[in-house]
């Protein structure tokens, strides 16, 4: 028995150890790719970006502002930190990832927000899970995950544990860390903004009846934190609700509800919350939009210029 | 909880711990009851394990055991006096009209409604909501098993609740297999398991070897299989029906003898003998063979009470007798699977492809694959287990249909692009399923693929272990039920 219980120790030491250099090779390999989320979160960790200006949010952030509008018009530096498919919680979380890389604080962050922003949403199980796994390795994201993204204590401390699965991912690292160039994903954004050039897909079966949003009360006490948190450290805020497609908001039974809460909670903390859903023209013609919740290239163009005006009339960066 | 789950292992770790560990620790307390204390912990972990995949259905599994337990010893007490048959046939008639009643009620509901609608007479008859027990063809034929072997005198009735309350709940046999025979199983329950070095680590080899099987090999292939049999709405070619048939005949071979390979290396580490399920079927010379090699505990057991006691009713028709009674063999093999015009079919084309080797006078022969120097079979046996594969692939995809329909649909897509080249899906999965065979064929003789009890070397054993662990890894994660579980 003793005999056994020593080699099965053995056997789980060496297996953990060389599971733990896998995994090193594997999140190397993930840092040096360029697709989308990595090179966003390379940007963030690596501390190679210092922006004067910070949007934040989920996809909506990311097709619907364009960096080089604000950047051009602003006169100022811009990057869009965003997280596609995933509410509020993720956004503070990347602001809070971004005061920890950065010493230098942005003077005005974009926070835009959506109808779905005041729930949770569990990392673990989401179609964009994948863009964690690196993460991992950042105590403070680990704690983030464990305690709001579903990630157990597996997920975090056993070796290769949070991979198992992710067929792409692991082959990606282990290629990338070996230095294979051609699987390092090509660059799909420009400072975070990914334009979308592709006519409206919303069919209708997208509006197949209403529905309401959650409104998570931990979540709303998040967000109010956050905005303390910045009012403090003297950065701006300005809340903004980007344009969605005017079918989409009549579906949300409770939309004005949420957004009594954003501009309840910006007015209370001194903020601007502006709006650019219906009945917003941009918000009123499908033509606008890619898909229900974001705008086409063309008009995230326009919604930029509109939106950097606003910024430049009433704040100075 | 599945067998290959980490929560199963965490389980495996705790049972280790408690039915092996406590004890040892505890060897100068004298205590002559440790076999009845692994049985206590052996027991409740099989409850428990029920409980966590199945909650609703324990009580029936609890009621079950004490009413055969009581049959049991009814039996016995009652030898040569007519009361004995008559609890033998309360126990046949229970435990097989347990699995009728969950399994088949609504099969019977709805082929009699559609048989009566054939003929006119319009029924508003409707499926009843019936939850079937998980495991329920397993544990039942284990039931029925006991009560004939002590009917037949082949074991006493067990007098100990706790033994026989094991056999019927062994947890890693639950939910899958194999369905072992309470003659060999319960005498291993009556004296203290010692642990056994050998046996252990060979028990954890199989468990790994079985890992490999069902998350690279079957999980693999599900997919691709699933694509074109899962009643979806993608077309194959003729070819591609071919290379689907027999990607499904690889998935659930090596999904199910997966699961018995993890159940018996389990087994193997409580120092239990579970009886064995498969042996290297694909290598089989002929059809009886095959049966010889694929689901042997099940196949076994519908020999020893089917097909023996048939054959002895027909014994007067004598070959034609004895085509009879494997005929009604496999229809019973078929329809326990699942309450399913296929699985009837499946069963009559599996019965009838007996035929020949019964006329032949060939089923009881057993040959041995006969192999040239290079150690490949010779062309003559390669003819034979190639011949002996195709009948099966054909056998696996009636099984694999949902509908008689969904079958015959397949069958019509044979007639087209039959030459083209086909969609072989990934074709890493392929790799796997040669590795599989080679190692297997190559290991044909042992106990399973990964018995490498002979080889010496410490650090090439890890290494091959570690190479398993990492291609687990590497393909392991999108995990599918075992295909058993359901039956």
């Amino acid at each position: 028995m003793r005999q056994f219980i020593t080699k099965i120790v053995l056997f789980v030491i060496v297996a953990v150890v060389l599971g733990a250099a896998l995994d090193w090779a594997i999140t190397t390999g993930l840092h040096h790719r360029t697709d989308y989320v990595q090179e966003v979160w390379n940007d963030v960790m690596d501390s190679t970006v210092a922006p004067d200006l910070v949007v934040l949010g989920n996809c909506v952030a990311a097709h619907d502002h364009n960096p080089q509008i604000l950047d051009s018009i602003l006169g100022t530096d811009s990057y869009v930190f965003a997280m596609s498919n995933l509410t509020f919680p993720y956004h503070y979380f990347m602001w809070n990832m971004l005061r920890k890389y950065h010493t230098h604080d942005p003077k005005l962050v974009v926070l835009a927000l959506d109808y779905s922003d005041m729930s949770y949403r569990e990392a673990k199980t989401n179609m964009e899970n994948e863009q964690f796994l690196a993460l991992m390795c950042d105590r403070d994201a680990r704690r983030f995950l464990r305690q709001y993204g579903g990630y157990s204590w597996l997920d975090a401390y056993v070796p290769c544990y949070r991979y198992f699965g992710h067929h792409k991912r692991i082959k990606y690292g282990i290629y990338n860390f070996l230095g294979l160039k051609r699987y390092a994903g090509t660059p799909e954004h420009y400072k975070g903004y990914q334009g979308l050039d592709c006519p409206y897909n919303g069919h209708d079966e997208w509006f197949d009846g209403d529905f309401e949003q959650p409104i998570e009360q931990p979540v709303v006490a998040m967000l109010d934190t956050f905005l303390m948190d910045c009012n403090k450290s003297g950065v701006e805020v300005l809340m903004v609700l980007p344009p969605i497609v005017y079918e989409l908001s009549d579906r949300v039974v409770n939309e004005a509800e949420v957004y009594r809460v954003y501009d309840s909670l910006a007015s209370a903390h001194r903020f601007e919350c502006v709006h650019y859903v219906a009945p917003h023209w941009l918000s009123m013609d499908t033509n606008h939009f890619e898909s229900p919740n974001h705008l086409n290239k063309q008009m995230s163009d326009v919604y930029t210029t509109y939106l950097a005006h606003y910024i430049a009339t009433h704040y100075s960066l | 909880m599945a067998i290959n789950s980490l929560s199963f292992l965490v389980l495996i770790v705790a049972v280790f711990v408690l039915y092996y560990i406590v004890p040892s620790l505890l060897g100068h307390v004298q205590f002559k009851q440790w076999s009845t204390y692994q049985n206590i912990v052996l027991l409740l972990a099989s409850y428990f394990f029920y409980a966590y995949t199945d909650l609703l259905m324990l009580p029936l599994l609890l009621v079950v055991t004490v009413v055969f337990y009581f049959i049991g010893i009814g039996i016995e007490r009652h030898e040569d006096h007519p009361l004995a048959d008559r609890l033998l046939l309360l126990g046949i008639v229970l435990g097989v009209g347990m699995l009728v009643y969950f399994k088949y009620t609504n099969f019977f509901i709805q082929s009699f409604a559609n048989l009566l609608n054939c003929c006119g007479l319009h029924t508003s008859w409707h499926s009843l909501r019936i939850i079937v027990p998980l495991g329920i063809s397993f544990f039942t034929f284990r039931l029925v098993s006991y009560v004939i072997e002590v009917h037949r005198g082949m074991m006493s009735a067990s007098r100990d609740i706790l033994a026989f309350a094991t056999y019927v709940a062994f947890f890693p046999c639950m939910l899958s297999g194999p369905i072992d025979r309470p003659n060999v199983f319960i005498p291993q329950l009556g004296s203290r398991r010692q642990f056994q070095y050998p046996v252990a680590t060979d028990g954890l080899r199989q468990i790994l070897w079985g890992l490999f099987k069902k998350m690279v090999v079957a999980d693999g292939l599900a997919q691709y299989v699933d694509l074109y049999l899962g009643g979806g709405s993608v077309a194959a070619s003729g070819s591609t029906t071919i290379v689907v048939a027999l990607a499904y005949t690889f998935q659930i071979y090596a999904d199910f003898s997966g699961y018995s390979d993890m159940a018996i290396g389990v087994g193997k580490l409580l120092g239990l003998k579970v009886a064995k399920n498969f042996n290297y079927p694909f290598f089989a010379l002929n059809i009886a063979d095959f049966w010889r090699r694929w689901h042997m505990s099940l196949t076994t057991w519908v020999t020893d009470y089917v097909f023996t006691p048939l054959c002895f009713t027909f014994r007067k028709n004598r070959q034609w007798g004895m085509i009879a009674a494997i005929v009604i063999n496999f229809l019973i093999v078929g329809l326990w699977h699942g309450a399913s015009w296929n699985y009837v079919i499946y069963g009559l084309y599996h019965g009838l492809l007996f035929v020949p080797l019964i006329l032949m006078g060939k089923m009881g022969v057993a040959d041995e694959v006969q192999t040239n120097r290079l150690g490949l079979p010779r062309l003559k046996d390669f003819g034979r287990m190639l011949l002996t594969f195709v009948l099966v692939v054909f056998g696996m995809l009636i099984f694999r249909c949902t509908t008689v329909g969904q079958f015959t649909h397949e069958l019509s897509t044979l007639r087209h692009g039959l030459f083209t080249f086909p969609d072989i899906g990934a074709a890493v999965n392929w790799l796997f399923v040669v590795a599989m065979l080679m190692v297997e064929w190559l290991h044909r003789r042992r106990d399973h693929g990964l018995d490498l009890s002979d080889m010496r070397s410490t650090p090439l054993r890890w290494g091959i272990y570690l190479l398993i662990i990492l291609v687990v890894f590497l393909n392991g994660g999108e995990t599918t039920g075992f295909i058993y579980q359901v039956f």
